[in-house]
């Protein structure tokens, strides 16, 4: 609980912008995943007063909570202890497109989407695209180094960051590197912050960069009956450099089979979305060349954009199928070296077996992320389901993998994190925080415990 | 139905209150979430949590993009029940007083006809957030050489939702023309009131068949309205588009279009064609009607 002084103080910061309102508390108490309520939510419209607030908490000793659309799914906008949540909702703005160095400067709260779209309105791509791009900000994305299907050719969130405002808890704002695409003066202290999960610093501001939006498209929906050819094709994806390259998994394919009788490849056991992206008839060759190399796997491709948005139509219908078919369970987002993926889609199914439960699977087969949803019934013991993480984490691990590709580990994963991260790296992440946050007060009790 | 709000978030950046407010207690998601508890009592109806559902424009934008399948304004009309307070004052501008900044002019006196120029209501939302919109109805008007006067008011929904009054921006028995489907629910006891639907068939030589259903991109968004309204047990058997090149376009109408199992016809400045084609290859007849030279093309 904050103190009645405390809030009059914020009153005086924020006037009608804080609230501690009953309604405004319970909408300000979930994301996608964890549930917690603030005692108090601001709307700051600049960095001034995130600086001021920041100030305030460092001196008072009091949680601050930051938070982008509350799309995460991990908890990483989740007042575990209380505190204030501050919304960066309001600093939403596109300030400037930088049409000669192809950069774009926002504000943290904008949509990626919204952001998207505009530069489309000027020939140009900002690439990372979270299957939530259409509903999370910028911010939340580069906190939690949002990933999506084209990372296997594009990359992450962290690729598109030339520079960015922080203000540090202690209230101090700091600019990194600006529209500058190297900078080798000093430590790159900018990286720190992107996937820090709103710990370390609030971004206000981000120069995000741009690239020329590519013109044409090759797509093909691959079949094939084992994992044995994954690994061969999901390197020559890659090789050819495949703008996204997404696998569906054992258990979901005999039900988009049902929903999209006609489309689908025969003899299917794992399906692939394979997409070549470029100019002129460039992605056609390269989709030609990858194909012809392959005997064993039968094959679909788009021939017009209205096949393709067909084909992209099966991919989406995953989720919507798991979810009419998994009213109970888990789902993470492990990531595993590519070459690895078989052997991980092979172990899910010993996983299935030992534990009786149903695992879907699928994902960005091109960079090794993989969501796996875990389903059971609802008398499943807690316990087991415990035991079941652990041993899916440990081998993860055990192939070179982390924890999560890109939702983060808020809340979610904290219990987990030593199986991945080294006693000593941890010890390191704990001094890192504390030199940046003397007093704790920015988002605690996430990631690890302090 | 068992199913529930996943809390994802999709809906939200697509309501006009969301975005203006830029406060989750005015969004779809918040509204749907608050609307259960307030329901089931574990949420008392505080003040701030009747601001919530009523500032609910009703337009019907978010339940289209649920990928659940949730009926969000459903969940919001049942919750507002618990607490409407009926109110006979009759006050305009409903939108300024639900945190939405209501920018138009402040229509004062009554409208009439006079000179025979076609007197549109665009509405407050069209008016004020989607005047995209308003602008290529008026081109289209100017273009057609049709004088107009645009009724600059809002329709009171949000009023009429809590019971209080509707007071009609023009003088008894006059007609005008209502583009807002939201606005058109709730003045529509009125003799003078036309969907602007109606407009098309007093200016162009086409007979809509009764099933005829008229969706404009931003500002009728109460499609499900309208449809209730015309008495359509399938919607879209035909399913008439104006004005669609927004990115938007292709979330809101997909659902709608894979349902059209007849016709679509489309208004449309006619380079969109193109685009529409991409994005709804399924879509196999198109009636489309050029403004310009008054003619209607099938293909
Ligand atoms: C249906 C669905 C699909 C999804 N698909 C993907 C996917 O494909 N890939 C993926 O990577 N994620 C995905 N996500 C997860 C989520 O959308 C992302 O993590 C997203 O980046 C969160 O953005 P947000 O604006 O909602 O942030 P929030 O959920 O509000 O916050 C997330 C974290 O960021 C911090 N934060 C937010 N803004 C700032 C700021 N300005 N400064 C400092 N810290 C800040 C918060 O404290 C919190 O720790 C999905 C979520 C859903 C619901
Ligand atoms: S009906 Fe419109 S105003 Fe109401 S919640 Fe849905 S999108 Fe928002
Ligand atoms: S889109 Fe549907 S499931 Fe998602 S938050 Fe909105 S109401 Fe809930």
């Amino acid at each position: 609980m904050i103190s009645r002084s405390i809030k009059t103080c914020l009153r005086k910061i924020f006037g009608d912008r804080f609230s501690d309102e009953t309604g405004l508390l319970f909408a300000y108490s979930y994301d996608a995943k964890f549930e917690g309520a603030p005692d108090a939510v601001v709307f700051p419209v600049d960095s001034d007063e995130v600086s001021r607030l920041l100030s305030l908490a460092t001196e008072e000793g009091f949680p601050v909570i930051p938070r982008g659309a509350g799309t995460g799914q991990t908890g990483g906008s989740i007042p575990v202890e209380g505190g204030v949540v501050l919304s960066l909702e309001r600093m939403n703005r596109i300030l400037e497109l930088d049409r000669e160095n192809l950069t774009l400067t926002v504000e943290p709260g904008a949509i990626t989407g919204d952001v998207k779209s505009y530069v489309a309105g000027f020939g140009l791509y900002y690439p990372p695209d979270p299957a939530s791009y259409e509903f999370s900000t910028i911010g939340g994305n580069i906190a939690e180094n949002a990933g999506g299907i084209h990372a296997v050719k594009y990359g992450v969130t962290a690729n598109y960051v030339l520079g960015l405002e922080v203000v540090l808890p202690t209230g101090e704002m700091i600019s990194f590197s600006g529209k500058l695409y190297k900078n080798a003066t000093g430590y790159d202290l900018r990286d720190i912050f992107i996937g820090s999960e709103g710990t370390l610093g609030v971004i206000t501001r981000a120069v995000l960069k741009l690239v020329p939006a590519p013109e044409a498209y090759a797509t093909a929906l691959v079949g094939f009956p084992d994992v044995s050819s994954i690994r061969r094709l999901a390197s020559t994806v890659r090789s050819l450099s495949a703008s996204a390259c997404e696998l569906v998994g054992k258990n979901i394919v005999p039900i988009l089979m049902e929903n999209f009788p006609s489309t689908l490849p025969p003899k299917t056991s794992y399906l692939m979305l394979v997409e070549f992206d470029g100019f002129g008839d460039e992605p056609k060759r390269l989709l030609d060349s990858m194909l012809s190399s392959f005997r064993e796997v039968s094959f679909v491709v788009a021939r017009d954009d209205s096949e393709r948005e067909r084909l992209w139509d099966i991919r989406r219908n995953v989720s919507p199928v798991i979810r009419a078919n998994c009213t109970c369970g888990v789902s993470e987002d492990i990531v595993v070296p590519p070459a690895s993926v078989p052997e991980m889609l092979e172990f899910l199914e010993e996983l299935q077996a030992e534990f009786s439960v149903k695992i879907f699977s699928f994902g960005h087969a091109g960079d090794g992320n993989l969501h796996v949803n875990i389903c059971y019934d609802e008398l499943f013991p807690e316990r087991q389901i415990e035991q079941l993480l652990e041993a899916l984490f440990r081998k993860t691990v055990s192939l070179g993998g982390a924890l999560s590709g890109e939702h983060g580990v808020g809340i979610a994963k904290k219990r987990f994190l030593d199986i991945y991260l080294s006693e000593e790296s941890i010890r390191l992440h704990r001094r890192l925080k504390r030199i940046l946050d003397p007093r704790g007060i920015l988002n605690p009790g996430k990631i690890f415990d302090e | 139905m068992n199913e529930r709000c996943v809390r994802c978030g999709k809906c939200n950046p697509v309501c006009p209150t969301y975005r203006v407010s830029g406060n989750e207690l005015f969004s779809p998601r918040g509204r749907y979430l608050l609307g259960e508890r307030v329901l089931s009592g574990k949420i008392p109806a505080t003040s701030d949590v009747v601001k919530s559902l009523l500032s609910c424009t009703d337009c019907y934008l978010c339940n289209p993009i649920c990928p659940v399948g949730l009926d969000i304004v459903e969940m919001v009309h049942r919750a507002r029940e618990t607490f409407f307070v009926r109110d006979e004052s009759c006050s305009r501008f409903s939108l300024s007083g639900f945190g939405i900044d209501y920018k138009g002019e402040k229509y004062e006196g009554k409208m009439s006809r006079g000179d025979g120029s076609v007197l549109l209501f665009p509405g407050c939302l069209v008016i004020d957030s989607f005047g995209d919109t308003l602008e290529r109805l008026t081109e289209l008007l100017a273009c057609l050489d049709i004088p107009f006067v645009i009724i600059d008011a809002c329709c009171n929904y949000p009023d009429w939702f809590k019971g209080g009054k509707i007071c009609l921006p023009v003088e008894e028995e006059t007609e005008f023309y209502v583009v807002c489907s939201s606005a058109y629910i709730s003045l529509k006891k009125d003799a003078g009131v036309r969907y602007f639907l109606s407009f098309f068939e007093d200016v162009f030589p086409v007979r809509l068949p009764d099933n005829a259903v008229f969706v404009q991109e931003e500002a009728s968004r109460s499609l499900g309205l309208i449809v209730a309204d015309r008495q359509i047990s399938s919607p879209g058997d035909l399913l008439l588009i104006f004005q669609q090149d927004s990115g938007m376009v292709h979330l809101l109408f997909e659902r709608l279009i894979q349902q059209a199992r007849g016709d679509v016809l489309v208004f449309e400045s006619f380079h969109n064609l193109a685009v529409f084609r991409s994005l709804f290859p399924d879509v196999h007849s198109y009636h489309i009607i050029d403004f310009i030279h008054r003619e209607v093309m099938e293909s």
